[in-house]
């Protein structure tokens, strides 16, 4: 045998020293408004802190098999008469210090929230409140708005396939929109958020690699790692999660592929067993923060000698904003 | 015996945990757990159980294992301390059990109790008091925006 090949450490440990290279020894834990959050390690104090709007209300052109609007339906709905700037300054007045402007999106992946922008800057400007932006696909006047208007970020799900884009979305849009999103987002010098959908395509990786590679083109503010749950009540409801082992690996492919990004498991992953392992293997393989963590994995964390942080705003949000 | 509040259906022959909003039966010493009907709306679907691994005896309000849910995480705290001595296999596999037959095949746990005569004081028996206390319960939870009026 090969005495160099048997001697090279492993993907997972090439990925923790990657870390330590790059980073400090804290790692963030958030609990978002989003649910409400308490385990023996991390209870939420105020899930009024952070909040999401959609600018559609429930209403979503895509209707996608993933989602099939399941995830705007709890978000706050901003009543087109009252506005967004009197629904955010009832709101601070209840305590929210952020909000996450989303929506359903139109067909080719963008979501309507141009015609909120005044509000979106006065909110900014008056309210102080600052502002995370869910936009999918932009063109420029979206990515000028948003600079004009003083947004703290912007997220937006990075889709890798054009099978996945087609069959999952249903949008008219390709992977070369979402390349030219984040060129003319980093562009406009606003500090992007993007997501990737780890097993989007039916539960099996397809596009994932792909859209690390195009992600890692731009400097961002930080890379959202997200996992597919089969949602009750949506065409992919009978379907698997990818396995734990390609996420895994994912994740270590990930950091060694951008060392010196923070890399954070958002909300969005199966729970029970299965969380537990990728949130282990997320410590393991040296990633910086995770959202709503699994029980016990603050303490393993301490045992590799890591300093966790506490956040009640959206991971995509505690980065620099 | 149920009765009904707003559109709750709640079954007034079992005890209830104020504090956890559990349901409770309890036959020779032994406690029959499940979620009242206001969790079940305000958490939203539920996708995963887990249970403590590491032991199986607990005193009251320790943690004997997590619930995760769309809109609620949380760990299950026990409402009397005693021995888990059954877990429900099919709530393990299917948590949406939860939402749709609470009181029936969506139970969680058996408890064999272990201080039963003192720890009766933290439930709620009489008709007329858990009426009001979920009637209470209904207003602090609309007044957190946790169920839509």
């Amino acid at each position: 045998m090969d005495s160099t090949v048997a001697n090279e450490p492993s993907l997972e440990v090439k990925a923790f020293e990657v870390r330590k290279l790059h980073f400090d020894n804290a790692i963030q834990y958030y609990a978002p408004g989003l649910k409400r959050f308490e385990t023996s390690e991390f209870k939420q104090s105020n899930p009024e802190i952070f909040q999401s709007i959609s600018v559609t209300g429930s209403a979503c052109a895509l209707n996608c098999d993933h989602c099939d609007k399941k995830i705007i339906e709890p978000m706050i709905p901003v009543n087109n008469k009252e506005g967004l700037f009197e629904l955010c300054r009832k709101l601070k007045e209840k305590g929210t210090e952020t909000v996450l402007v989303s929506g359903g999106s139109m067909k080719n992946g963008q979501v309507p929230f141009m015609k909120h922008i005044e509000d979106i800057k006065r909110v900014r400007e008056e309210l102080g409140m600052k502002i995370m932006m869910h936009t999918g696909v932009v063109d420029e006047a979206m990515a000028k708005g948003l600079k004009d208007a003083g947004v703290d970020g912007v997220a937006l799900d990075i889709i890798g396939a054009q099978e996945t884009i087609k069959d999952v979305y249903h949008m008219d849009a390709s992977v070369e929109d979402f390349d030219q999103s984040m060129k003319l987002l980093t562009d406009y010098g606003l500090s992007i958020r993007p997501h990737i959908i780890l097993g989007l395509h039916f539960g099996k990786f397809l596009g994932e690699y792909a859209a690390l590679d195009l992600i890692k083109k731009y400097n961002i503010g930080a890379l959202i790692l997200v996992i597919l749950v089969p949602m009750h009540d949506t065409p992919m409801q009978n379907e698997k999660p990818p396995s734990t082992e390609e996420v895994e690996t994912f994740f270590q492919k990930a950091r060694i592929a951008m060392p010196d990004t923070k890399i954070l498991i958002g909300c969005a992953r199966p729970g029970g067993e299965y969380k537990e392992i990728v949130d282990k293997a997320a410590i393991d393989a040296g990633l910086n923060g995770i959202a709503y963590p699994a029980e016990g994995i603050i303490e393993y964390s301490r045992t590799k000698g890591l300093n966790p942080e506490f956040y009640e705003h959206a991971c995509s949000c505690g980065v620099d904003i | 015996m149920t009765i009904e509040i707003n559109k709750y259906k709640l079954r007034t022959d079992l005890f209830y945990d104020p504090e956890n909003h559990y349901w409770i039966a309890i036959n020779k010493g032994v406690a029959k757990i499940g979620l009242s009907p206001l969790v079940q709306e305000t958490s939203g679907s539920f996708v995963a159980i887990q249970f403590n691994k590491e032991k199986d005896v607990f005193a009251r309000k320790e943690s004997i294992g997590s619930l995760e849910a769309e809109k609620h995480v949380s760990h299950m705290k026990a409402p009397l301390s005693g021995k888990v001595i059954a877990k429900n296999e099919a709530v393990i596999e299917n948590p949406r059990l939860l939402n749709t037959d609470s009181y029936g095949e969506g139970w969680l746990v058996e408890i064999e109790l272990s201080d039963e005569e003192n720890e009766m004081k933290y439930l709620l028996q009489d008709e007329e008091e858990i009426k009001i206390w979920f009637e209470n319960e209904i207003k602090k939870h609309e007044e957190k925006g946790w169920i839509a009026q």
